[in-house]
This record gives structure tokens, C-alpha cells and sequence, in this order.
């Protein structure tokens, strides 16, 4: 079973070892958690002699979470409006018992990605869509 | 808490639904305005607590609540125009200015609301079902040879815990 941890910071974290006591972080069990998706940015064409040509520029990774009504009631809601308010906000995932060390994440929405299931105002879920900040 | 099967295996009582009761109030300080009693439903009334799943993505369900659906039924066919009047009021309680909320309280088994004089069939227990502020509405259907009022209640619930009480 997969978990992910939400941190959020207002400053750059120096010790990105996970800590399970951190105040600022809330630990959820998603409805559905993405393996890191890989991106590769290329500088794709042809030259003049016809040759092609796809240079790498960068590579970097997406992470899709989806957070359903069995984990999300007002204070969960609040805590990841904070979370996506905040400058640094940082992500771990715990897998097979073993966390990870902490991941800094940027968040691309504008608005808290809030859909409610059905229409019922009882069933929030929050899908978020992190990219990681380090490229690789 | 630990409940062991074999204490409760033999604990299965008969317990028709046997009144339903609608009130609302202004305020929740207030004492109950306009209470609505409907008593001896007929014995297809019925009740159903549906839960609300969602597949994870280990293609497992993750509850998320319950969908409580309610069907009464109620043998009358005296249509005083104060009685079809009252039948228009209840789906519309939620309109009303004002209202603070409206409670509907199922009663089954060996359950007296108040002093209400009921009948009770094979039944020593009770339990009953409340909801705040659910969906009220109403029918009227031909069965046999005589009219009969069907009142459908519907609401979503997070949790069991107080709804079904004892």
C-alpha cells in the first residue's frame, strides 16, 4: 500500500530526511497515487542536409494524487489550501513501509482542485498534479 | 471494545417499521413546531442503508458513506382538502423561511414516540432512524382495491453513528 505525506514549508527545507513528527505535514492514504511519470523535453528537427536531429534539454517528473470523501473532511480541506498556499511544499511517499526522503513539488493550479463525487457536496476529492523541482 | 459473534448470534428480532415522524423547528433551542406522526405503515414499507463506494487503485472499494432510502407506506383515502394540503407542505419544509432544520425520525419495533397507542407485531426491541434535513416526498398510488400515501426519504450519511439509535 502506498501513502504520500504533504508538507508544507515557508522556508527551503535543509534536512530533506522524512520525519514522521513534522507539524506541518499531514499523511494520507489516496484513492490513487501515480508512479513519478518521466518527461523528457527535446529539441526536435531537421537540418539543412536532412539529417534529423532530437537534442534532450532537460528531463523532469510529474506525480498525479487523488484524494477521495474517506480521507477529506474540512480540516484535511483547509490543511491542503495552507499546503498549496505555501512557497515550499514538499511531498514523501511511503511504500512497502519505507518512506522516502522528503520531494520538493510545485503545484501548476490556480484554484484547489476540488470535485465533489456525484454531485454530493458530502463527497469532496482532491486530485493533485505535482511536478517535481529538481530536474534530472 | 470487543463484540464476540457467539453473544449476539441468537439476538435477531423481528422489528417492523411502526411510526414515522417528521418535525421541524425555528431554532435548535426551540421545542418541535408542526410534529407529523404517520403510524401502522403497511408491512411492505421498507428501508434500505446503501453504502457509497469508490474503486481504489488497487481496484478495491474505499467506503465513503452510506445512501439511506426510505419508503413508507400508509393505507388512506379520507382526501380532506387539509390533509392534501399537508401532503404539498412536506416536500416543501426545506423552502420555508426561517427554518432552522426538519428531522425525520423512523421508528421500528417496539417503539412508542411520545404516548402514541401502537401496535406491535412479534417485537421486544426497537431501534430507530434519524435524519436531519433529508428529502421528503410523496405519492399516491392505487394497491388493490383502496388508495395508499407512499413517503420516500432519501439522504446520503458519512456515518452510521448517530442515524441508527437505540
Amino acid at each position: 500500500m502506498k501513502r504520500i505525506a504533504l508538507l508544507h514549508s515557508d522556508t527551503k527545507l535543509v534536512n530533506i530526511v522524512f520525519d514522521l513528527a513534522n507539524v506541518n505535514q499531514k499523511i494520507y492514504n489516496p484513492t490513487f497515487l501515480s508512479r513519478p511519470n518521466l518527461t523528457v523535453k527535446r529539441d526536435s528537427g531537421r537540418s539543412l542536409n536532412g539529417q534529423g536531429y532530437s537534442h534532450i534539454l532537460h528531463k523532469y517528473r510529474t506525480l498525479s494524487v487523488t484524494l477521495s470523501a474517506d480521507v477529506l473532511n474540512e480540516a484535511e480541506i483547509t490543511f491542503i489550501e495552507t499546503f498549496l498556499s505555501k512557497p515550499y511544499k514538499y511531498i514523501a511517499i511511503q511504500e512497502n513501509n519505507v518512506w522516502s526522503g522528503y520531494i520538493e513539488v510545485l503545484v501548476t493550479e490556480e484554484s484547489t482542485p476540488i470535485t465533489y463525487i456525484d454531485e454530493l457536496i458530502e463527497l469532496p476529492e482532491i486530485t493533485l498534479n505535482f511536478e517535481y523541482i529538481n530536474i534530472e | 471494545m470487543i463484540i464476540k459473534y457467539n453473544e449476539i448470534a441468537n439476538k435477531i428480532h423481528l422489528m417492523p417499521i411502526n411510526s414515522v415522524w417528521i418535525y421541524k423547528k425555528y431554532s435548535a433551542l426551540e421545542q418541535e413546531d408542526v410534529s407529523i406522526y404517520f403510524n401502522n405503515p403497511e408491512a411492505d414499507s421498507n428501508y434500505k442503508i446503501l453504502a457509497k463506494n469508490k474503486t481504489d487503485m488497487y481496484g478495491g472499494n474505499r467506503l465513503l458513506g452510506y445512501m439511506i432510502d426510505i419508503t413508507a407506506y400508509f393505507p388512506y383515502n379520507d382526501f380532506t382538502a387539509d390533509y392534501v394540503k399537508l401532503l404539498d407542505t412536506l416536500p416543501n419544509i426545506a423552502n420555508e423561511p426561517n427554518i432552522s432544520f426538519w428531522q425525520f425520525v423512523l421508528f421500528i419495533g417496539n417503539n412508542v414516540p411520545y404516548s402514541q397507542d401502537l401496535h406491535y407485531v412479534n417485537s421486544t426491541n426497537s431501534n430507530y432512524i434519524k435524519l436531519t434535513n433529508p428529502s421528503i416526498s410523496v405519492e399516491i398510488e392505487s394497491v388493490e382495491l383502496r388508495p395508499r400515501i407512499s413517503l420516500k426519504i432519501n439522504q446520503f450519511i458519512n456515518k452510521l453513528e448517530g442515524h441508527i439509535l437505540r
